[in-house]
This record gives structure tokens, sequence and C-alpha cells, in this order.
């Protein structure tokens, strides 16, 4: 019985549906030219959305969202401030992205099944890493299948000949960071003596270890460096022994802000008058709710601007990412990683290629009006200097300062050259 | 001289907070013969109850520190209740279950939460300056609230009633049956103040440090090492353990480094271990 009405339905099924005659119909305007259909092409990242980290990961997320919309739909940044049409175009082809997140984890284990699973089932040429362990973990593979790869990270492992397809995206860097900010704080805030507190893993020791050579080069005097474990939350005791040297500046080369916070709370609980710096772009918010704003009155940080913007895209950016996200979650520090997905669309518009190969020797070969940045023009590609290649976006630095409850700018530094 | 004075403040002071953290996880293995794993995700919540209580709705801190120490209570009696209860004498499945809320209590931490770091400010600002020595109001505060909850604490045990019950099902849960205990109604209240400890311990970490969803990872493995070292269910053993933590913490931290400490701790628990397995005031 089953069998009989199975047949009977493919039969129906087969059956030409009937028509109706044709009635002639009227002339008709000619059709408006319809939209250029665009190639959809992935960009994958192996983010972290999960975890201790996640704040961190998320915020990434959340910029690449805005970045992507913006390329695809020809909007504020893309469209207006850098005059493009929706999309981008390789050969004559117009291609728009598509984002696919998954969670890594910050974890070198999930990051080598996420990044192969955007390698081989989604079949990304362009992924961006979260962090230089995960990057690290999976570099091979990313290597032999040539995808052209952004690291947010700052390990020199991470760029360099042996990773030919690898560009860093963040800005905050051990090696040049150093350069630019200790000699702006013995020319702006006349420090003489400084100890320096970091996490200690391999990139809180070499911040430490180039601003302390940067240090003794401009005559301040180092008088301790102190290292504590990631995530810790107790410094009494580093910092009591800090503050009995009785340093002109604590300065963090390398910590999170969630570490920050606390290093500047109770440092001011323990009495400590001195200047405070923190070396990487920081999460003020965060800050704020751990120390409060009088114990960050005179807090200076680095690679974060902050309202007024001097520059469009630095307002359009903020424009939007608190439309989405509300001002609470905006800290002026984003930027610091904000500038990757443009660059890297400009560079396949450069090569009018998407091979790795060639995407790399464009981005690496661009300079003045072909690169982004939010930090301001003169960004210039570099490292070659120190890592033996130029895939680092060296930018324009900012130092910013807290004061009155509120984040100034107070320093806008041009590209220091030659790297 | 004074970096040693400054040494033994903190050591003594985070010492305090240590036996508070200790305690709860003591008492709940000394009745109930439980390990709970979930123990620092209890803090974590006492600490997210402060945070909202406190930094957001701007109750006076006393009055939030009570409440957090009162919802947490409460929760451990339904714990008890609806989930050990059942499996009461079965230290696998007991083992199992607090693992388990462990990790669903910290996920929900994430999804609950969020993802960002919170903070709360200080109820008790201010410095204290004792000739070169220095401290925050807080820290001191914190101290002498964990010393009167340990007080408070070691007179339920050892001066009341209540406390002849809790030793009494320590010691021989059948002869406390049978002299006319209620098993199950003391291993709520055991379950319950434990949690009521932690919540405390949340509530004083919340204003010193951060609050995240994994906070309680790292006190919970301290409460750990405390208990083993002061003896499984032994109270004095505990305070004693924890205030030598504290100290250790302390003094590695100044003299040697901040990186050492933790290793610091272990190995004085694995010494302890190796020449007297029962622990500073364990019995043999």
């Amino acid at each position: 019985m089953i069998a009989i009405l199975s047949v009977g339905l493919i039969l129906a099924s087969c059956a030409p549906e009937p028509t109706t005659p044709t009635q002639p119909t009227a002339p008709t305007t000619p059709a408006e030219p319809t939209e250029e259909e665009a190639i959809i092409i992935p960009w994958g990242t192996a983010s972290c959305l999960s975890g201790p980290y996640a704040a961190w990961g998320m915020e990434e997320h959340y910029i690449q969202e805005i970045q992507v919309d913006d390329i695809n739909s020809g909007g504020g940044c893309w469209g207006d401030i850098l005059g493009h049409e929706p999309g981008f175009r390789a050969n004559g082809q117009l291609y728009k992205w598509e984002l696919i997140a998954y969670d890594a984890k910050m974890d070198p284990v999930e990051g080598n099944k996420v990044i192969s699973r955007l390698i081989y089932e989604d079949k990304c040429k362009f992924i961006h890493v979260f962090m230089d362990q995960v990057y690290l973990a999976a570099k091979s593979m990313l290597i032999e299948n040539k995808v052209l790869t952004t690291v947010q990270g700052d390990s020199p492992d991470s760029v360099g000949p042996d990773s030919p397809y690898t560009f860093r995206t963040l800005l905050s860097n051990p090696e040049i960071n150093p350069r630019v900010y200790a000699p702006w704080i013995k020319d702006n805030l006349g420090v003489q003596t400084v100890a320096m507190i970091s996490e200690d893993s391999e990139m809180g020791r070499l911040h430490c270890e180039h601003y302390g050579d940067q240090f003794s080069d401009l005559g301040i005097q180092v008088l301790a460096e102190e290292f504590y474990e990631t995530l810790a939350t107790d410094f009494s005791a580093p910092l009591a022994k800090i503050i009995a040297l009785n340093p002109d500046m604590i300065f963090s080369p390398h910590a999170p802000s969630e570490e920050v916070g606390l290093i500047v709370k109770q440092a001011r609980e323990l009495g400590y008058e001195g200047i405070l710096f923190e070396g990487v772009c920081p999460a003020t918010k965060t800050l704020v709710d751990l120390a409060g704003w009088d114990a960050l009155e005179g807090f200076y940080s680095v690679n974060a601007v902050s309202p007024p913007f001097p520059y469009p895209q630095q307002q359009w950016f903020y424009d939007e990412y608190t439309a989405r996200h509300g001002v609470d979650a905006w800290s002026g520090g984003l930027f610091d990683r904000a500038d990757d997905p443009y660059n890297l669309t400009l560079a396949i518009e450069k090569a009018n290629s998407l091979d790795a190969e060639d995407v790399a020797a464009a981005w690496e070969s661009m300079t003045g009006d072909e690169l982004f940045s939010f930090f301001g023009p003169g960004a210039y590609m570099g490292g070659q200097t120190i890592y033996g290649n130029n895939h680092i976006l060296v930018p324009r630095h900012w130092v910013s300062m807290i004061t009155e409850g509120k984040e100034i700018n107070v320093a806008e530094i041009p590209p220091p050259p030659g790297l | 001289m004074a970096l040693f004075t400054q040494g033994l403040v903190n050591g003594l002071e985070m010492g305090c907070l240590y036996a508070l953290m200790a305690l709860g996880l003591c008492l709940i293995f000394g009745v109930m013969k439980t390990v709970n794993f979930a123990h620092g995700e209890f803090l974590m919540l006492g600490a997210y109850a402060t945070y909202y209580l406190f930094g957001q709705i701007g109750m006076p801190y006393i009055l939030s520190f009570i409440l957090t120490m009162a919802l947490l209570f409460a929760l451990g009696f339904g714990i008890e209740k609806g989930f050990l209860r059942p499996i009461r004498g079965n230290t696998v499945a007991g083992f199992i279950f607090t693992l388990g809320l462990s990790m669903f209590l910290m996920n929900l931490g994430w999804l609950v939460f969020g993802l960002v770091t919170k903070g709360v400010p200080s109820p008790f600002p201010g410095l204290l300056q004792v000739g070169t020595v220095r401290t925050s109001v807080e820290r001191v505060v914190t101290a002498v609230i964990a010393l009167g909850l340990i007080g408070g604490l070691m007179y339920i045990v050892y001066r009341s009633k209540l406390g002849r019950a809790f030793r009494a099902v320590a010691q021989d849960p059948e002869a406390a049956q049978l002299q006319g205990v209620n098993i199950s109604h003391i291993s709520s209240l055991s379950l319950a103040i434990s949690l009521a400890l932690a919540g405390a311990s949340g509530s004083l970490v919340a204003c010193l440090f951060n609050i995240l969803p994994s906070m309680g990872v790292r006190p919970c493995a301290l409460a750990f090492v405390i208990v083993v070292v002061g003896g499984l269910g032994s109270i004095p053993g505990a305070i004693i353990a924890a205030l030598l933590v504290g100290l250790v913490e302390s003094f590695v931290s100044i003299y040697v480094g901040t990186i050492w400490s933790w290793g610091a701790i272990f190995l004085m628990a694995f010494l302890v271990i190796a020449f007297r397995p029962q622990g500073l005031r364990g019995r043999a």
C-alpha cells in the first residue's frame, strides 16, 4: 500500500504542470541596471569568545563586525572617508567579506582545531588569529596552505621571513613602543628613577627588557623589575618592595587593565604618590571600576585616543561602536586593534589578486596614503630592521592621561622613522 | 627590618582572609564528609551579590554583607536538601556532584554576569601607617571581620549545643543519631554555614580585588591546601595553616619574588604531608 502511494506521488510530481495560454503584454519601460553581484569570500577569525580573556576577544570581534559591515556597505569609513564603493575589487571582480568567527579560547589546542576548520571546511584564505600562542601552534598549517594571516599579538616569532604571509595587527610592539615612549617620558615627565612591574610572561619580560634598555640609555635609573603570575590580584608584596625604593614612576609595560587597575588601587592604598604609567592600551572603564577616578588621577597610558577626536575616522568609529554597544563599552584603546581589516582589503586591491603571496607583497610595499590607520596619517609598513620584513604597521603614537574624572589626550607622536 | 614588618602585616592580613575562605570547606568536610569543589564558585556568588547590592544598588556595605551571607546561607539549605541529601554517604557521588556544580556555576556566571571584569568602590578607604609599615584601612577591616566570623564559628562549634551536635556527627554519625541528633538538619546547617562563610569571603574579596566568574578557582585551590595542611576537619588546624600560607606567600613574594610564592605554598604543603600526613592538627 505504501509502495503504491509512493509511486503515485512520484508520478504526480513528474507530471508537467498545466499552463495557461499567454496573453499579449503591453510594452514595458527598460529595466534598471541591476546591482553587480559580489562574490562573498570568508574572512575567518580564531577568536577568544569565552573564558577569562573573553572581554578582549569580544571587543576585537565587535571591531571586526563593524569593519566588515563598513567595507561591504561602502559606509562611513570605507566609503565616505576612504572613497571606496561597497566591497572591494580584484581582477575586475567585486568581492565582499563574510566574517566567520570561532572560539579558540586563546588556547593553542583549541586554536589548532578552529584554524583547521577555517582552512579545510570554510575554505578561508584570509584568517585573523587572536594572540600569538594560538598563531604559533597553527603557524605551519597556515603557511602550508598559503593563508594570508593577521595576528593580534606582539611576539617576535609571529612575524619575520619565516612567516611570509603573516602581518601583525597589534600596534603595541615591545621593540617600538619603548623607542617612542621612553624619550617622551624623559622629556615631559622629568622622571629620574623608575620601577617596573609586569606579568611574568614572554611578552611581559620582553617589554621590560626593551624599556629597561631605553630608560638606561636615557639616563633614567631602573630601581626594580618585579614580575607576577598572570591573573594575579594581590600586588601588595611587590608594591611594598617598590615603594620602599621611592621611584619617581611605577611603570607597567605589559599588563591588561584588569591587573593594572589593581596595581594602581593597591599602590595608592599603600600611599604611593608618584607617577603611574601603563605601557599598553587601556580599558578605561575596567581601570575606573577597579581603582576609582581618585586613584587614577594623573595616570598615563598609551596607544589610546579620547574625544574630542582630531581625525574623522576616529569619530566615525567611536559613533559606530557606541551606537552598537553603548558608551560604557567604549575604550580609547580599541583603536590599537582596529586597522587590519582595512589594510588587508586595501592590499588585496593593490595586488589585484587574492593570492596570499601577491597580497603580502602588495601590503608590505604600501606607503603614505595607500595605508590606513585610526591613529592618524603618516603610518608606514615597517619592521625590517627588527624582524626582517615589513609586516607591521608603524603608526602615530598617543599618550593619554586620566584627570578630573576623564581621559584626555596629552601627546600625539609621529611614527618613529627608519624601522 | 621595615620590609620584614611590612611582610608580616601583609601576611597576617591575608592569612585571616584565607582562614575565612577555608573554614567553610573544613566544616563541610568534617560534618558531611563531602569535598565541596564548588566552594570557590560560592565565593564568586558572594562577590557578585556584593557587586549588585553595594556597587550597583548602593546599599550600605555592612547591610549588603549581611544580606549576602543570608542569601548564601539559604542557598546552602536548598542545595543540601535538594541534591546532597539523596546521595549522603556516597563519597564518589558527592565528589562528582560538587565538581559538576563548580563548572556549572562558573559557566553560568559568564553567561549571566558577563565577560567584563568588575569592581566595587572601597567601602573603607584610607591609609594606615605605623612607622614605616603601611596598609590600607580596607585590609585591616577585612582582617577584623574575618577574625570576628572565625571567632563566631569557633564559639558555635566549641561552646554551643549546636556545635556539640556538629562534632558528634563529625565523629560518628550513627552514634550521634542514636543520641537524638537530627543528621539531616545538622547537614543542612553545616552546608548553609559553609556557604555563608564562602559568601562572606567573596564579599570581602570583591572590595579588595576584582570580580569575574572564574575568580573562585585560586581561592578554592588555596582553601584545599589549607584544609589539608591544617588537618582534614580540624578548625584550629585550618586557622594555623591559613596564617602560615599568608606569611609564606608574603615573605616569599618580598624576599624571593612573587612568581615563586605559589610554588612555595605547595612546597610547604608537600613537606607537611610528607612528614605529618594527618596535617598540623589532624588526628593520625
